[in-house]
């Protein structure tokens, strides 16, 4: 397809604006899929993703559009994954596409989601098609997002679109609206290649397919191409067009966009961001904005009975097959045994990826306290990044100590402004900005400590503000912090896998409220348990789990003996899942204690 | 030596607590339900007792076995003598619940060879009594006794209940002196286990009548032990005291690993690696009979390990405990155990003591959970 009649954009919207329904409407519109044929949502696949609401995986697809007057286009919709861990992955699926349709729900209003993604929309220079969506519905405010709109884009009023992406009005004037406004790309077809790979999956029969867009010059089959970050060479297998399913092509052309194979094995090999171009006329620099994969967020992951090693090894590196951002090295605990320190871009990507080892893989896992990366200076000047507590050197060989901040914006009515200005300062925030969206949303800015919201702090965000705040982030950088490490001693004995990193002036309340947690969680056993906190030698808190006083059967005659020894015999097997930790047995579930402290 | 049980599923009313299978107003059934178990009893007459043992203790319970017009009793016993061999006086006792007998019945179960009565009396105090549902009052309990040592009953035992809803530790104590002053053999002293299906559970649940205090009862229990001891009755299992050579040899049988023929409807049979027990329903288990078919409901061939979670959470229960061989590798756990006042050892044996019997179910669980 010339380069004039294509055009390349993508949806951004906040969670549950409509981006996935209208994403259908569009498909249908263009008569890629029948309604008949109509899965719903055919952009988000996975279970797990549907389940949450979320898209990990952005995706691709090719529209072939005809107006009236008879003319030929390529719709290239590109899927950006919706949530903040994957934002490296958004901005790059945004860098592959001229213009973006920025969908709004008209019930709900510009959330902080929305916001973010305008500014990386904004950052990739891309044309935006403001779109108000779910107009059927009664509670519509279509005035007041209009307002809202306005005031972020500097727009027009006469730009924004309604439509209801449930009832599939106003989708003609959106593919009008594609075609009149967002630019064709740009980009030299005599120039060498260059194509930005912007998303890449794992084919256990092909190996690695990355989706890309040509951004200068064209690629054949046959063609030997070089990956800039690596500067490995491969011969292309094939590539083509991405529709319902994958359409060979002979080539692929500048502004288009498409898939390769060319028996790249590793995913790792095909990097989000990363530029392909020519080994015989090679490009002298690759596109801009690349970098790898940056894990923000590790946990240990063990096997819950040891023998079980092996197995988790195997889905771990099968799950990495398709996800190269999961950062894998071996670990060993005293308490746990055997296991791996992974690394993950956030909470969600943590939750996501041990769902699917229990769900998928059917690992029994007992999974450590997540926490971020830390910079640590020693004596004699060198630094190191540190993932895991139970790594950190001796407080007194340290002379500075770093966290990862965020810069976070907080998007909330005015009515819960105090609540969540609170709930900040709870978690280390710093100040920065108050702007106003319209009469009664602001836009709260503030930096905190990375760590100080990997927890709960999005429920907390919701509850305090009855789900109407929303909240997104992007990473600032490391910053000098009073730092302690938290042990936890269980009698007696500290337990590696229980230590966290904590700021000096929250190590009290948290080792209080771990070691009463623990004492929650750990079931009353025939000797008496203490549980205490412990900076380096001093003990800071200290909480006893009782010895049980009775558990006996009065009456074990005949028919009781039988009943009882089953029950004995699946208690046994209940028992054998505890961790035992010296004298003590341990729940699994105890290791993530942190977790579930309110 | 082995054991026979023969569950008898008769019961005047229904007490509150219960959940034992039994028949209320089921005269009708008793003589099908007697020739039923006769042929029961011929289904196992070249198996039982196993590998030429003899049998050395019988035991009507129940239900209330003390509903069986003595005659049935009378016949029952002498066709078991046909057909298992016994050694010559063997211990055999009956379950009378008091208000179901008088002087003429106690004189004839003296008479065919009943040596040893186990009363269940469970309370002194008439209001603890209707709360349970019992038929009998504490001066017919009381009654019952006395004519059962008149009629020559030197060996018998007592059941009691303590831990009931309100009941105060007064109570309790007077019901244990009046026990004692009726110089018993015998004393069985259960705490009340409610289920949550039967009358008085259901009262607990729905919050008509206070749970037990878990902290009283574990006293009420300690204090009971103490108790007894000092007039004279050993404690030697959980729930049960006797005076030197008078405890329960059928019973006792149960915790040792003797093996043991259950005849009637849900009687379990323990025979070497083997359990296996009957229907419930006492129309199926005189049906099946009627055909000449055992009435078993199901079996289980139980593995080493088993094996010895069984011998183990049994054993424990006994004063004698457990060879210490059994639990080889396992000795600083045992250590630990006699530190915390659990556990006693005399060089090849440990046992539970008086404190360790209220964790008896934890240690035997504890011990077979262990790596080895
Ligand atoms: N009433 C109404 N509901 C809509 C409309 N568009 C989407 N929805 C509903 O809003 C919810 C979220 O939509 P979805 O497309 O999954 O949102 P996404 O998370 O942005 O992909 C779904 O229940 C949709 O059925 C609309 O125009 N009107
Ligand atoms: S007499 Fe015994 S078996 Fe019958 S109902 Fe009462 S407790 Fe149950």
């Amino acid at each position: 397809m010339q380069k004039q009649n294509i055009r390349n954009f993508c949806i951004i919207a906040h969670i549950d604006h409509g981006k996935s329904t209208l994403a259908d409407r569009l498909l249908e519109a263009t008569g890629t899929i029948s309604p008949q044929l109509m899965i719903n949502q055919v952009l988000d696949d996975m279970e797990l993703e549907r389940e949450r609401g979320i898209t990990i995986k952005a995706h691709a697809i090719t529209m072939v559009h005809k107006t009236k007057e008879g003319e030929s286009y390529h719709l290239n919709l590109i899927d950006t994954p919706g949530h903040v861990d994957f934002s490296y992955e958004v901005s790059r699926s945004l860098a592959a596409c001229e213009g973006a349709l920025l969908v709004v729900d008209a019930t709900q209003g510009v959330e902080a989601q929305t916001l973010s993604n305008i500014y990386l929309a904004l950052e990739n220079d891309l044309t935006m098609i403001p779109i108000i969506n779910k107009i059927d519905l009664p509670s519509a405010q279509i005035e007041e997002t209009k307002t809202q709109i306005i005031e972020i884009l500097g727009i027009n009023e006469k730009e924004i679109l309604l439509t209801s992406a449930k009832e599939g009005t106003g989708v003609d004037q959106i593919l009008e609206a594609i075609l009149q406004r967002i630019p064709a790309p740009g980009g030299q077809t005599d120039a060498p290649l260059k194509a930005l790979i912007f998303d890449s999956v794992f084919d256990y029969y092909r190996g690695t397919i990355a989706y890309i867009r040509i951004v200068d010059g064209k690629i054949h089959k046959g063609d030997n191409i070089i990956f800039f970050s690596n500067k490995k060479t491969y011969e292309v297998d094939e590539v083509g067009l991405l529709r319902l399913h994958r359409i060979k092509t002979d080539c692929l052309r500048t502004g288009e966009v498409g898939y390769l194979i060319a028996n790249v094995k590793n995913l790792k090999d095909a990097k989000v961001g990363d530029t392909i171009t020519s080994a015989e006329n090679p490009a002298s620099r690759p596109l801009p904005g690349f970098h790898e994969p940056k894990p923000m967020v590790f946990s240990g992951l063990f096997p819950a009975i040891a023998e079980n090693l092996e197995e988790l090894r195997n889905a771990l590196e099968r799950l990495q097959l398709n996800d190269a951002a999961l950062s894998i090295q071996p670990d060993n605990s005293a308490a746990l045994g055997f296991g791996f320190r992974v690394g993950f871009l956030g909470l969600l990507h943590m939750e996501i990826v041990q769902e699917r080892l229990e769900r998928e893989y059917e690992q029994n896992l007992i999974t450590t306290i997540p926490n971020v990366e830390y910079r640590v200076t020693q004596r004699g000047g060198d630094s190191i990044k540190i993932d895991n507590p139970t790594k950190f050197p001796p407080l007194q060989n340290i002379t500075k100590l770093e966290e990862p901040y965020i810069s976070a914006q907080i998007i909330t009515p005015n009515e819960f402004m105090g609540n969540l200005m609170k709930l900040a300062q709870d978690r280390r925030g710093i100040y920065k900005n108050t702007s106003y969206l319209d009469s009664n949303r602001a836009n709260l800015q503030y930096e905190f400590p990375l760590s100080e919201i990997i927890f709960d702090f999005y429920d907390k965000l919701k509850t305090l503000s009855k789900g109407y705040a929303s909240f997104d982030y992007e990473f600032l950088g490391f910053r000098e912090s009073d730092l302690v490490k938290l042990d936890i001693l269980i009698n007696g004995d500290p337990v590696d896998a229980l230590s966290m990193i904590a700021h000096r002036n929250k190590s009290y309340e948290w080792g209080r409220k771990l070691t009463q947690k623990l004492r929650e969680l750990i079931p009353r056993q025939l000797f008496e348990v203490s549980i205490q906190a412990a900076i380096g030698s001093k003990m800071i808190a200290r909480e006893n789990v009782k010895p049980l006083r009775k558990n006996v059967t009065a009456k074990c005659y005949g028919g009781d003996i039988t009943r009882k020894r089953k029950l004995l015999e699946k208690q046994r097997e209940g028992k054998k899942r505890l961790k035992q930790l010296g004298n003590v047995q341990i729940p699994q579930d105890a290791f993530l204690a942190m977790l579930q402290i309110k | 030596m082995a054991g026979l049980y023969i569950h008898i599923p008769f019961c005047k009313t229904k007490c509150a607590y219960c959940d034992f299978y039994s028949e209320e107003k089921a005269e009708h059934l008793m003589l099908p339900f007697i020739d039923a178990l006769t042929r029961e009893s011929d289904l196992y007459r070249n198996t039982f007792p196993p590998g030429g043992e003899k049998l050395g203790s019988i035991y009507f319970g129940g239900g209330t076995p003390s509903l069986l017009p003595s005659d049935c009793i009378e016949i029952l016993l002498q066709h078991i003598f046909l057909v298992y061999p016994s050694v010559s006086e063997p211990e055999i006792t009956i379950e009378v619940n008091p208000g179901t007998v008088n002087s003429e019945t106690l004189a004839h179960y003296w008479k065919i060879g009943i040596n040893r009565l186990s009363i269940g009396v469970q309370s002194f105090n008439d209001s603890e009594l209707s709360l349970l549902g019992r038929i009998h009052t504490a001066e017919q309990a009381e009654q019952t006794i006395r004519t059962a040592h008149r009629t020559g009953f030197n060996n018998m035992g007592i059941d009691l209940i303590y831990g009931l809803p309100n009941q105060s530790p007064r109570t309790w104590r007077k019901t244990l002196e009046r026990t004692v002053s009726l110089s018993p053999k015998h004393i069985s002293a259960y705490e009340l286990t409610w289920n949550q299906s039967t009358p008085l559970g259901k009262q607990i649940t729905s919050n008509l009548i206070p749970t037990p205090d878990k902290a009283r009862v574990v006293n009420m229990y300690l204090w009971t032990s103490a108790f007894l001891n000092h007039h004279g009755y050993e404690h030697y299992e959980i729930s049960n005291f006797a005076r030197p050579g008078y405890r329960c040899l059928h019973n006792d049988g149960y915790w040792t690993d003797k093996p043991y023929l259950g005849l009637g409807p849900s009687a379990h049979s323990s025979i070497g690696d083997k359990r296996f027990w009957n229907v419930s329903d006492i129309h199926d288990y005189i049906n099946v009979l009627s055909q000449n078919r055992l009435p078993i409901a199901g079996e289980e061939t139980i593995n080493y390990d088993q094996t010895l979670l069984e011998r183990m959470m049994l054993g424990l229960r006994r004063k004698e405990g457990i060879p210490l061989a059994w639990i080889n590798r396992k000795t600083g756990e045992v250590d630990r155990l006699i530190q915390a006042g659990l556990m006693s050892r005399e060089t090849d044996r440990i046992s539970l003591t008086t404190r360790g019997f209220l964790l008896a179910d934890e240690v035997a669980l504890h011990m077979a959970a262990l790596p080895e």
